[in-house]
Protein backbone atom coordinates (compact mmCIF):
# COMPACT_ATOMS: atom_id res chain seq x y z
CA UNK A 1 0.00 0.00 0.00
CA UNK A 2 1.35 3.42 -1.02
CA UNK A 3 -0.01 6.58 0.57
CA UNK A 4 0.70 10.23 -0.17
CA UNK A 5 0.79 12.43 2.92
CA UNK A 6 0.20 16.18 2.90
CA UNK A 7 1.02 18.49 5.80
CA UNK A 8 0.40 22.23 6.18
CA UNK A 9 -0.67 22.70 9.80
CA UNK A 10 1.85 25.35 10.74
CA UNK A 11 4.94 26.69 9.00
CA UNK A 12 6.05 23.72 6.91
CA UNK A 13 4.51 22.73 3.61
CA UNK A 14 5.26 19.05 3.22
CA UNK A 15 4.39 16.00 1.17
CA UNK A 16 5.66 12.44 1.34
CA UNK A 17 5.05 8.97 0.00
CA UNK A 18 5.17 6.08 2.48
CA UNK A 19 4.34 2.40 2.13
CA UNK A 20 2.70 -0.10 4.51
CA UNK A 21 6.05 -1.11 6.01
CA UNK A 22 6.68 2.47 7.06
CA UNK A 23 9.35 2.92 4.39
CA UNK A 24 9.61 6.54 3.37
CA UNK A 25 9.84 6.71 -0.44
CA UNK A 26 10.04 10.48 -0.46
CA UNK A 27 9.75 13.28 2.07
CA UNK A 28 9.70 16.87 0.87
CA UNK A 29 9.53 19.74 3.35
CA UNK A 30 9.39 23.40 2.42
CA UNK A 31 10.13 25.38 5.58
CA UNK A 32 8.81 28.89 6.19
CA UNK A 33 11.25 29.57 9.03
CA UNK A 34 13.03 32.38 7.16
CA UNK A 35 9.70 33.98 6.28
CA UNK A 36 8.61 34.23 9.91
CA UNK A 37 12.01 34.68 11.60
CA UNK A 38 11.95 38.48 11.23
CA UNK A 39 8.73 38.63 13.28
CA UNK A 40 9.92 36.34 16.06
CA UNK A 41 6.98 33.99 15.53
CA UNK A 42 4.54 32.64 13.02
CA UNK A 43 2.26 35.06 11.20
CA UNK A 44 -0.82 32.96 10.32
CA UNK A 45 -1.80 34.86 7.18
CA UNK A 46 1.75 34.79 5.81
CA UNK A 47 1.86 31.06 6.55
CA UNK A 48 -1.37 30.44 4.62
CA UNK A 49 -0.19 32.44 1.63
CA UNK A 50 3.11 30.62 1.51
CA UNK A 51 1.42 27.21 1.81
CA UNK A 52 -0.78 28.05 -1.17
CA UNK A 53 2.24 29.05 -3.27
CA UNK A 54 4.11 25.87 -2.45
CA UNK A 55 1.54 23.13 -1.97
CA UNK A 56 1.37 21.93 -5.59
CA UNK A 57 5.12 21.99 -6.30
CA UNK A 58 5.84 20.21 -3.01
CA UNK A 59 3.32 17.43 -3.75
CA UNK A 60 4.61 17.10 -7.31
CA UNK A 61 8.18 16.83 -6.04
CA UNK A 62 7.23 14.19 -3.46
CA UNK A 63 5.64 12.05 -6.19
CA UNK A 64 8.58 12.64 -8.49
CA UNK A 65 11.22 11.74 -5.89
CA UNK A 66 9.30 8.56 -5.04
CA UNK A 67 8.97 7.74 -8.75
CA UNK A 68 5.27 7.30 -8.14
CA UNK A 69 2.38 8.55 -10.26
CA UNK A 70 -0.98 9.57 -8.85
CA UNK A 71 -2.75 6.45 -10.24
CA UNK A 72 -0.27 4.25 -8.34
CA UNK A 73 -1.31 5.69 -4.97
CA UNK A 74 -3.67 3.74 -2.75
CA UNK A 75 -4.79 6.74 -0.78
CA UNK A 76 -4.16 10.32 0.22
CA UNK A 77 -3.73 11.41 3.83
CA UNK A 78 -3.76 15.01 4.97
CA UNK A 79 -3.27 16.80 8.26
CA UNK A 80 -6.74 17.93 9.22
CA UNK A 81 -6.11 19.00 12.82
CA UNK A 82 -4.84 20.58 15.04
CA UNK A 83 -3.12 23.71 13.76
CA UNK A 84 -3.65 27.09 12.18
CA UNK A 85 -6.98 26.70 10.42
CA UNK A 86 -6.06 28.90 7.45
CA UNK A 87 -2.85 26.94 6.96
CA UNK A 88 -4.54 23.56 7.40
CA UNK A 89 -7.21 24.49 4.87
CA UNK A 90 -4.69 24.81 2.06
CA UNK A 91 -3.42 21.27 2.51
CA UNK A 92 -6.87 19.84 3.13
CA UNK A 93 -8.35 21.46 0.03
CA UNK A 94 -5.43 20.47 -2.19
CA UNK A 95 -5.53 16.89 -0.91
CA UNK A 96 -9.28 16.72 -1.39
CA UNK A 97 -8.99 18.05 -4.93
CA UNK A 98 -6.28 15.56 -5.78
CA UNK A 99 -8.11 12.61 -4.22
CA UNK A 100 -11.43 13.54 -5.81
CA UNK A 101 -9.99 14.06 -9.28
CA UNK A 102 -7.92 10.87 -9.10
CA UNK A 103 -10.67 8.75 -7.54
CA UNK A 104 -8.53 7.90 -4.50
CA UNK A 105 -9.62 7.39 -0.89
CA UNK A 106 -8.99 10.38 1.37
CA UNK A 107 -8.25 10.35 5.06
CA UNK A 108 -7.78 13.22 7.49
CA UNK A 109 -5.07 12.80 10.09
CA UNK A 110 -4.56 14.34 13.51
CA UNK A 111 -1.10 15.94 13.48
CA UNK A 112 -0.41 14.73 17.04
CA UNK A 113 -1.12 11.12 16.10
CA UNK A 114 1.28 11.61 13.21
CA UNK A 115 4.00 12.64 15.67
CA UNK A 116 3.20 9.72 17.99
CA UNK A 117 3.50 7.21 15.11
CA UNK A 118 6.55 8.89 13.50
CA UNK A 119 8.73 6.40 15.35
CA UNK A 120 7.52 3.68 12.94
CA UNK A 121 8.95 5.44 9.88
CA UNK A 122 11.77 3.64 8.15
CA UNK A 123 14.08 6.04 6.39
CA UNK A 124 16.67 3.58 5.09
CA UNK A 125 16.84 0.04 3.79
CA UNK A 126 18.21 -1.04 7.15
CA UNK A 127 15.12 -1.43 9.31
CA UNK A 128 15.10 0.14 12.75
CA UNK A 129 13.38 -1.42 15.74
CA UNK A 130 9.93 -0.11 16.54
CA UNK A 131 7.97 -0.14 19.80
CA UNK A 132 5.29 -2.63 20.70
CA UNK A 133 1.85 -1.52 21.80
CA UNK A 134 1.08 -0.43 24.43
CA UNK A 135 3.75 2.20 24.98
CA UNK A 136 4.04 5.61 26.57
CA UNK A 137 4.88 8.57 24.37
CA UNK A 138 6.16 12.00 25.28
CA UNK A 139 5.09 14.44 22.58
CA UNK A 140 6.88 17.75 22.92
CA UNK A 141 6.84 20.53 20.37
CA UNK A 142 6.25 24.25 20.05
CA UNK A 143 2.48 23.95 20.49
CA UNK A 144 1.97 20.75 22.43
CA UNK A 145 3.56 18.98 25.33
CA UNK A 146 1.85 15.90 26.69
CA UNK A 147 2.37 12.30 27.67
CA UNK A 148 0.13 9.69 26.09
CA UNK A 149 -0.61 6.07 26.73
CA UNK A 150 -0.76 4.49 23.28
CA UNK A 151 -2.53 1.12 23.04
CA UNK A 152 -2.90 1.21 19.23
CA UNK A 153 -2.83 3.77 16.39
CA UNK A 154 -6.57 4.37 16.83
CA UNK A 155 -7.44 7.77 18.33
CA UNK A 156 -9.71 6.02 20.85
CA UNK A 157 -6.75 4.02 22.11
CA UNK A 158 -4.52 7.04 22.72
CA UNK A 159 -5.04 8.54 26.18
CA UNK A 160 -3.54 11.72 27.52
CA UNK A 161 -1.94 11.04 30.88
CA UNK A 162 -0.76 14.59 31.48
CA UNK A 163 0.04 17.73 29.57
CA UNK A 164 1.37 21.20 30.06
CA UNK A 165 -0.75 23.61 32.07
CA UNK A 166 0.68 26.61 30.23
CA UNK A 167 3.48 26.91 27.66
CA UNK A 168 4.56 24.02 25.51
CA UNK A 169 8.18 22.93 25.93
CA UNK A 170 9.20 24.19 22.49
CA UNK A 171 7.44 27.46 23.17
CA UNK A 172 9.56 27.89 26.31
CA UNK A 173 12.72 27.26 24.26
CA UNK A 174 11.58 29.89 21.74
CA UNK A 175 10.73 32.42 24.43
CA UNK A 176 14.02 31.95 26.26
CA UNK A 177 15.86 32.27 22.96
CA UNK A 178 14.02 35.54 22.38
CA UNK A 179 15.07 36.79 25.83
CA UNK A 180 18.64 35.98 24.90
CA UNK A 181 18.38 37.57 21.43
CA UNK A 182 19.08 34.23 19.77
CA UNK A 183 16.39 34.63 17.13
CA UNK A 184 13.60 32.32 16.02
CA UNK A 185 13.27 29.38 16.21
CA UNK A 186 15.18 29.09 19.43
CA UNK A 187 15.24 25.38 20.17
CA UNK A 188 18.12 24.33 17.92
CA UNK A 189 20.18 27.38 18.96
CA UNK A 190 19.79 26.71 22.67
CA UNK A 191 20.58 23.05 22.07
CA UNK A 192 23.78 23.98 20.26
CA UNK A 193 24.93 26.50 22.87
CA UNK A 194 23.96 24.24 25.79
CA UNK A 195 26.28 21.54 24.49
CA UNK A 196 29.30 23.60 25.60
CA UNK A 197 27.80 25.07 28.77
CA UNK A 198 27.71 24.12 32.43
CA UNK A 199 24.16 23.00 33.31
CA UNK A 200 24.83 23.21 37.04
CA UNK A 201 25.86 26.86 37.06
CA UNK A 202 22.34 28.28 37.39
CA UNK A 203 20.16 25.92 39.44
CA UNK A 204 16.73 26.62 37.93
CA UNK A 205 13.89 24.85 39.70
CA UNK A 206 12.20 22.03 37.83
CA UNK A 207 8.52 22.93 37.93
CA UNK A 208 5.65 20.57 38.75
CA UNK A 209 8.18 18.24 40.31
CA UNK A 210 5.66 16.27 42.41
CA UNK A 211 6.49 12.65 41.82
CA UNK A 212 3.05 11.40 40.82
CA UNK A 213 1.97 14.35 38.71
CA UNK A 214 2.26 13.92 34.97
CA UNK A 215 1.43 17.55 34.27
CA UNK A 216 4.02 20.05 33.08
CA UNK A 217 4.56 23.76 33.43
CA UNK A 218 7.15 25.56 31.35
CA UNK A 219 6.22 29.17 31.81
CA UNK A 220 7.86 29.04 35.24
CA UNK A 221 11.26 28.05 33.85
CA UNK A 222 11.03 30.80 31.28
CA UNK A 223 10.17 33.27 34.06
CA UNK A 224 13.17 32.10 36.09
CA UNK A 225 15.41 32.87 33.10
CA UNK A 226 13.72 36.25 32.63
CA UNK A 227 14.23 37.10 36.31
CA UNK A 228 17.84 36.00 36.12
CA UNK A 229 18.38 38.37 33.19
CA UNK A 230 16.56 41.15 35.02
CA UNK A 231 18.87 40.74 38.02
CA UNK A 232 22.14 40.09 36.24
CA UNK A 233 21.68 41.45 32.74
CA UNK A 234 22.10 39.46 29.55
CA UNK A 235 25.12 37.15 29.38
CA UNK A 236 28.15 39.10 28.25
CA UNK A 237 30.36 36.22 27.19
CA UNK A 238 29.83 33.14 25.04
CA UNK A 239 30.62 31.05 28.08
CA UNK A 240 27.97 32.75 30.24
CA UNK A 241 25.44 32.40 27.43
CA UNK A 242 26.25 28.71 27.03
CA UNK A 243 25.93 28.15 30.80
CA UNK A 244 22.55 29.87 30.90
CA UNK A 245 21.29 27.84 27.95
CA UNK A 246 22.62 24.63 29.45
CA UNK A 247 21.01 25.35 32.82
CA UNK A 248 17.64 26.18 31.30
CA UNK A 249 17.78 23.15 29.02
CA UNK A 250 18.71 20.87 31.91
CA UNK A 251 15.66 21.98 33.89
CA UNK A 252 13.35 21.48 30.89
CA UNK A 253 14.81 18.11 29.93
CA UNK A 254 14.73 16.90 33.53
CA UNK A 255 11.04 17.72 33.77
CA UNK A 256 10.24 15.99 30.47
CA UNK A 257 12.29 12.89 31.22
CA UNK A 258 11.18 12.39 34.80
CA UNK A 259 7.52 12.51 33.89
CA UNK A 260 7.94 10.25 30.88
CA UNK A 261 9.44 7.50 33.01
CA UNK A 262 7.01 8.09 35.88
CA UNK A 263 4.20 7.60 33.36
CA UNK A 264 5.78 4.44 31.99
CA UNK A 265 6.15 3.08 35.48
CA UNK A 266 2.55 3.94 36.39
CA UNK A 267 1.29 2.31 33.18
CA UNK A 268 3.51 -0.72 33.63
CA UNK A 269 4.94 -0.53 30.09
CA UNK A 270 8.47 -1.25 28.99
CA UNK A 271 8.56 0.82 25.79
CA UNK A 272 8.83 4.60 25.81
CA UNK A 273 8.72 6.85 22.76
CA UNK A 274 9.41 10.52 22.20
CA UNK A 275 8.13 12.66 19.35
CA UNK A 276 7.65 16.23 18.18
CA UNK A 277 10.16 18.95 17.40
CA UNK A 278 11.63 19.00 20.92
CA UNK A 279 12.44 15.28 20.50
CA UNK A 280 15.24 16.47 18.20
CA UNK A 281 16.96 18.03 21.24
CA UNK A 282 20.22 16.19 21.77
CA UNK A 283 20.19 16.32 25.57
CA UNK A 284 16.63 15.01 25.72
CA UNK A 285 17.50 12.15 23.38
CA UNK A 286 20.63 11.22 25.33
CA UNK A 287 18.87 11.47 28.71
CA UNK A 288 15.89 9.35 27.61
CA UNK A 289 18.20 6.67 26.21
CA UNK A 290 20.35 6.63 29.34
CA UNK A 291 17.36 6.52 31.68
CA UNK A 292 15.75 3.69 29.72
CA UNK A 293 19.00 1.73 29.83
CA UNK A 294 19.26 2.24 33.59
CA UNK A 295 15.72 0.93 34.08
CA UNK A 296 16.06 -1.96 31.61
CA UNK A 297 13.43 -0.39 29.42
CA UNK A 298 13.36 0.27 25.69
CA UNK A 299 13.44 3.86 24.37
CA UNK A 300 12.49 4.61 20.76
CA UNK A 301 13.60 7.87 19.21
CA UNK A 302 12.47 8.90 15.75
CA UNK A 303 15.14 10.19 13.39
CA UNK A 304 15.57 13.96 13.47
CA UNK A 305 13.69 14.28 10.16
CA UNK A 306 10.77 12.42 11.72
CA UNK A 307 10.69 14.66 14.82
CA UNK A 308 10.12 17.98 13.09
CA UNK A 309 6.92 18.55 11.12
CA UNK A 310 6.84 16.30 8.07
CA UNK A 311 4.31 14.60 5.84
CA UNK A 312 5.78 11.10 6.09
CA UNK A 313 4.29 10.72 9.56
CA UNK A 314 0.95 11.94 8.21
CA UNK A 315 1.11 9.43 5.36
CA UNK A 316 1.88 6.62 7.79
CA UNK A 317 -0.86 7.59 10.26
CA UNK A 318 -3.27 7.88 7.32
CA UNK A 319 -2.17 4.52 6.03
CA UNK A 320 -3.02 2.94 9.38
CA UNK A 321 -6.47 4.54 9.18
CA UNK A 322 -7.00 3.27 5.63
CA UNK A 323 -5.89 -0.21 6.70
CA UNK A 324 -8.78 -0.18 9.18
CA UNK A 325 -11.12 0.54 6.27
CA UNK A 326 -11.86 4.11 7.36
CA UNK A 327 -12.22 6.77 4.66
CA UNK A 328 -13.31 10.39 5.02
CA UNK A 329 -15.78 12.27 2.86
CA UNK A 330 -15.34 15.28 0.60
CA UNK A 331 -16.68 17.43 3.42
CA UNK A 332 -13.49 16.86 5.43
CA UNK A 333 -12.80 20.06 7.30
CA UNK A 334 -9.85 21.68 9.03
CA UNK A 335 -10.02 22.37 12.73
CA UNK A 336 -7.69 23.83 15.32
CA UNK A 337 -8.41 21.20 17.97
CA UNK A 338 -6.92 17.75 18.33
CA UNK A 339 -9.17 14.69 18.33
CA UNK A 340 -7.35 13.44 21.43
CA UNK A 341 -9.26 14.15 24.62
CA UNK A 342 -7.50 16.51 27.01
CA UNK A 343 -7.07 15.44 30.61
CA UNK A 344 -5.09 18.45 31.77
CA UNK A 345 -6.77 21.73 32.45
CA UNK A 346 -4.82 24.78 31.34
CA UNK A 347 -4.03 27.47 33.88
CA UNK A 348 -3.01 27.67 37.51
CA UNK A 349 -4.74 26.37 40.61
CA UNK A 350 -5.48 23.24 42.57
CA UNK A 351 -6.40 20.08 40.75
CA UNK B 1 -17.18 19.95 -26.99
CA UNK B 2 -15.08 21.04 -24.01
CA UNK B 3 -16.20 20.74 -20.42
CA UNK B 4 -15.36 23.58 -18.08
CA UNK B 5 -16.00 24.51 -14.50
CA UNK B 6 -16.02 28.01 -13.03
CA UNK B 7 -15.99 28.45 -9.27
CA UNK B 8 -15.62 31.19 -6.70
CA UNK B 9 -15.46 31.10 -2.89
CA UNK B 10 -14.06 34.55 -2.21
CA UNK B 11 -17.29 35.88 -0.69
CA UNK B 12 -19.91 34.47 1.67
CA UNK B 13 -21.63 32.93 -1.35
CA UNK B 14 -19.90 29.92 -2.82
CA UNK B 15 -20.72 29.50 -6.49
CA UNK B 16 -19.81 27.17 -9.31
CA UNK B 17 -21.04 26.49 -12.80
CA UNK B 18 -20.50 23.58 -15.16
CA UNK B 19 -20.62 24.38 -18.85
CA UNK B 20 -19.89 22.95 -22.26
CA UNK B 21 -18.08 24.96 -24.89
CA UNK B 22 -18.36 24.30 -28.59
CA UNK B 23 -18.11 26.29 -31.81
CA UNK B 24 -21.73 27.23 -31.21
CA UNK B 25 -20.84 28.92 -27.95
CA UNK B 26 -21.06 28.31 -24.23
CA UNK B 27 -23.90 26.32 -22.71
CA UNK B 28 -24.20 26.51 -18.93
CA UNK B 29 -25.59 23.15 -17.86
CA UNK B 30 -25.76 23.72 -14.16
CA UNK B 31 -25.06 26.46 -11.66
CA UNK B 32 -25.08 26.27 -7.89
CA UNK B 33 -24.82 28.93 -5.21
CA UNK B 34 -24.69 28.47 -1.50
CA UNK B 35 -24.44 31.11 1.19
CA UNK B 36 -22.31 29.64 3.94
CA UNK B 37 -20.53 31.21 6.84
CA UNK B 38 -16.86 30.16 6.93
CA UNK B 39 -17.77 26.75 5.56
CA UNK B 40 -16.78 26.73 1.88
CA UNK B 41 -14.11 24.20 2.81
CA UNK B 42 -16.71 21.69 3.89
CA UNK B 43 -19.45 22.48 1.40
CA UNK B 44 -17.78 23.17 -1.94
CA UNK B 45 -16.48 19.75 -2.94
CA UNK B 46 -19.56 17.73 -1.89
CA UNK B 47 -21.73 20.09 -3.95
CA UNK B 48 -19.38 19.94 -6.91
CA UNK B 49 -19.17 16.16 -6.66
CA UNK B 50 -22.95 15.86 -6.62
CA UNK B 51 -23.27 18.21 -9.60
CA UNK B 52 -20.72 16.27 -11.63
CA UNK B 53 -22.54 13.03 -10.83
CA UNK B 54 -25.81 14.62 -11.88
CA UNK B 55 -24.32 15.40 -15.28
CA UNK B 56 -22.42 12.14 -15.49
CA UNK B 57 -19.09 13.97 -15.61
CA UNK B 58 -15.88 12.42 -14.33
CA UNK B 59 -13.57 15.06 -12.80
CA UNK B 60 -10.82 14.24 -15.28
CA UNK B 61 -13.08 15.16 -18.21
CA UNK B 62 -13.17 18.82 -17.12
CA UNK B 63 -10.63 20.48 -19.37
CA UNK B 64 -10.54 23.97 -17.89
CA UNK B 65 -11.04 25.38 -14.40
CA UNK B 66 -11.92 29.05 -14.20
CA UNK B 67 -11.17 30.16 -10.67
CA UNK B 68 -12.44 33.25 -8.89
CA UNK B 69 -9.52 34.88 -7.10
CA UNK B 70 -11.40 37.65 -5.31
CA UNK B 71 -10.54 40.01 -3.83
CA UNK B 72 -12.55 39.24 -0.74
CA UNK B 73 -12.02 36.80 2.08
CA UNK B 74 -8.40 35.67 2.02
CA UNK B 75 -9.29 32.26 3.41
CA UNK B 76 -12.36 31.96 1.20
CA UNK B 77 -10.38 32.68 -1.95
CA UNK B 78 -7.81 30.08 -0.95
CA UNK B 79 -10.51 27.40 -0.64
CA UNK B 80 -11.20 27.33 -4.37
CA UNK B 81 -7.61 28.01 -5.46
CA UNK B 82 -6.10 25.26 -3.35
CA UNK B 83 -8.81 22.79 -4.35
CA UNK B 84 -8.14 23.45 -8.03
CA UNK B 85 -4.39 23.15 -7.52
CA UNK B 86 -5.01 19.67 -6.14
CA UNK B 87 -7.41 18.72 -8.94
CA UNK B 88 -5.01 19.85 -11.62
CA UNK B 89 -2.21 17.76 -10.12
CA UNK B 90 -4.29 14.73 -11.03
CA UNK B 91 -5.85 15.85 -14.30
CA UNK B 92 -3.41 18.38 -15.80
CA UNK B 93 -6.41 20.46 -16.84
CA UNK B 94 -6.07 24.10 -17.85
CA UNK B 95 -6.52 26.85 -15.27
CA UNK B 96 -7.57 30.47 -15.62
CA UNK B 97 -7.93 33.06 -12.87
CA UNK B 98 -10.69 35.65 -12.96
CA UNK B 99 -11.05 38.49 -10.47
CA UNK B 100 -14.35 39.80 -9.15
CA UNK B 101 -13.36 43.20 -10.55
CA UNK B 102 -13.19 41.75 -14.05
CA UNK B 103 -16.69 40.35 -13.70
CA UNK B 104 -18.15 43.55 -12.26
CA UNK B 105 -16.58 45.87 -14.82
CA UNK B 106 -17.20 43.60 -17.81
CA UNK B 107 -18.80 45.45 -20.74
CA UNK B 108 -18.65 48.86 -19.09
CA UNK B 109 -16.56 51.50 -20.90
CA UNK B 110 -15.67 53.41 -17.73
CA UNK B 111 -16.24 51.82 -14.36
CA UNK B 112 -15.14 51.70 -10.77
CA UNK B 113 -15.73 48.29 -9.22
CA UNK B 114 -16.22 47.85 -5.47
CA UNK B 115 -15.86 44.66 -3.46
CA UNK B 116 -16.59 44.31 0.26
CA UNK B 117 -13.45 44.19 2.40
CA UNK B 118 -15.35 43.84 5.73
CA UNK B 119 -16.01 46.46 8.41
CA UNK B 120 -17.15 48.97 5.81
CA UNK B 121 -13.84 48.91 3.95
CA UNK B 122 -13.69 48.21 0.20
CA UNK B 123 -11.40 46.81 -2.43
CA UNK B 124 -11.62 49.03 -5.47
CA UNK B 125 -10.44 49.00 -9.06
CA UNK B 126 -11.05 51.58 -11.78
CA UNK B 127 -11.50 50.47 -15.41
CA UNK B 128 -11.38 52.39 -18.69
CA UNK B 129 -11.96 50.68 -22.05
CA UNK B 130 -11.29 47.31 -20.54
CA UNK B 131 -7.99 48.38 -18.98
CA UNK B 132 -7.74 48.18 -15.19
CA UNK B 133 -5.87 50.42 -12.80
CA UNK B 134 -3.95 48.95 -9.88
CA UNK B 135 -6.53 47.59 -7.36
CA UNK B 136 -6.50 49.31 -3.99
CA UNK B 137 -7.82 48.81 -0.50
CA UNK B 138 -9.72 51.80 0.87
CA UNK B 139 -10.68 51.94 4.57
CA UNK B 140 -14.25 52.98 5.39
CA UNK B 141 -13.29 56.36 6.78
CA UNK B 142 -11.43 57.30 3.58
CA UNK B 143 -13.97 56.00 1.08
CA UNK B 144 -16.02 59.12 0.40
CA UNK B 145 -13.00 61.29 -0.34
CA UNK B 146 -11.45 58.51 -2.43
CA UNK B 147 -14.67 58.08 -4.43
CA UNK B 148 -15.08 61.79 -5.17
CA UNK B 149 -11.48 61.97 -6.37
CA UNK B 150 -11.85 58.86 -8.50
CA UNK B 151 -15.08 60.13 -10.07
CA UNK B 152 -13.42 63.47 -10.90
CA UNK B 153 -10.62 61.57 -12.62
CA UNK B 154 -12.92 59.15 -14.46
CA UNK B 155 -15.50 61.69 -15.64
CA UNK B 156 -19.30 61.77 -15.48
CA UNK B 157 -19.79 58.70 -17.68
CA UNK B 158 -18.33 56.40 -15.04
CA UNK B 159 -20.45 53.62 -13.59
CA UNK B 160 -19.90 52.64 -9.97
CA UNK B 161 -20.62 48.94 -9.66
CA UNK B 162 -20.54 46.24 -7.05
CA UNK B 163 -20.74 46.76 -3.31
CA UNK B 164 -20.87 50.52 -3.73
CA UNK B 165 -20.81 52.57 -0.51
CA UNK B 166 -23.80 54.85 -0.03
CA UNK B 167 -22.58 58.40 -0.60
CA UNK B 168 -25.00 61.20 -1.44
CA UNK B 169 -24.63 63.54 -4.39
CA UNK B 170 -22.10 61.67 -6.50
CA UNK B 171 -23.95 62.45 -9.73
CA UNK B 172 -22.99 59.25 -11.55
CA UNK B 173 -24.69 55.93 -12.29
CA UNK B 174 -24.52 53.44 -9.44
CA UNK B 175 -25.20 49.73 -9.99
CA UNK B 176 -25.48 47.98 -6.67
CA UNK B 177 -24.82 44.29 -7.12
CA UNK B 178 -23.17 41.49 -5.25
CA UNK B 179 -21.94 38.82 -5.32
CA UNK B 180 -20.27 37.44 -8.45
CA UNK B 181 -21.94 34.44 -10.10
CA UNK B 182 -19.79 31.64 -11.46
CA UNK B 183 -21.54 31.64 -14.83
CA UNK B 184 -20.47 35.26 -15.31
CA UNK B 185 -16.84 34.23 -15.01
CA UNK B 186 -16.98 31.76 -17.89
CA UNK B 187 -16.87 34.15 -20.84
CA UNK B 188 -14.08 36.18 -19.26
CA UNK B 189 -12.10 33.08 -18.34
CA UNK B 190 -12.36 31.60 -21.81
CA UNK B 191 -10.95 34.78 -23.38
CA UNK B 192 -7.80 34.43 -21.33
CA UNK B 193 -4.89 32.14 -21.98
CA UNK B 194 -4.50 29.23 -19.59
CA UNK B 195 -2.09 29.92 -16.74
CA UNK B 196 0.17 27.57 -14.78
CA UNK B 197 -1.68 26.19 -11.77
CA UNK B 198 1.34 26.94 -9.60
CA UNK B 199 0.84 30.65 -10.34
CA UNK B 200 -2.79 30.58 -9.24
CA UNK B 201 -3.14 32.98 -6.31
CA UNK B 202 -5.92 35.04 -4.78
CA UNK B 203 -5.93 38.73 -5.56
CA UNK B 204 -5.13 39.78 -2.01
CA UNK B 205 -4.78 43.54 -2.66
CA UNK B 206 -4.20 44.05 1.06
CA UNK B 207 -1.07 42.84 2.82
CA UNK B 208 -1.25 40.29 5.62
CA UNK B 209 -1.99 41.36 9.19
CA UNK B 210 1.23 40.89 11.09
CA UNK B 211 -0.26 39.19 14.10
CA UNK B 212 2.21 36.75 15.63
CA UNK B 213 0.92 33.41 16.79
CA UNK B 214 3.96 31.54 17.94
CA UNK B 215 2.53 28.45 19.50
CA UNK B 216 -0.73 27.72 17.75
CA UNK B 217 0.19 24.56 15.97
CA UNK B 218 3.78 23.49 16.40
Amino acid sequence: MLVLGVESSCDETAAAVVDHTGLVHSDVVHSQVKLHAQYGGIIPELASRDHLRNIAPVIAEALDRASVTVPQLDGIAVTQRPGLVGALLVGVQAAKGLAWAAGKPLVGVDHLIGHILAVYLQRSEERIDTPSFPFVCLLASGGHTAIYSVASPRPDDITELGATRDDAAGEAFDKVAKLLDLGYPGGPKIDRLAATGNPARYPFTVPMAAKRSLEFSFSGIKTQVAQHIERNGKPQTESDLADLCASFQRAAVTSLTRKLFTAASMQGVRDVVIGGGVAANRELRATVLAEAHKRDMRAFLPSIASCTDNAAMIAYAGLKTLERGEVHGWDLSATSRTVLARATRKGRGER
Amino acid sequence: MRRICALDTSSAVGTFALAEVSDAGVRVLLEREQRVSNAHGESLLPLLDAACRELGWAPKTIERWIVGIGPGSFTGARIATSLVKGIVLATEAEVTAVSSFEVLAFGLPVAIAFVDAMKGDRYVQAWRDGQPSEPVYVPANALEAWMRGAIDAAGPSVTLIGDVPVVAGLGVEVVERTPVRASEMIGIGLRKAAAAATDLEPLYVRSADLHVKVSEAK
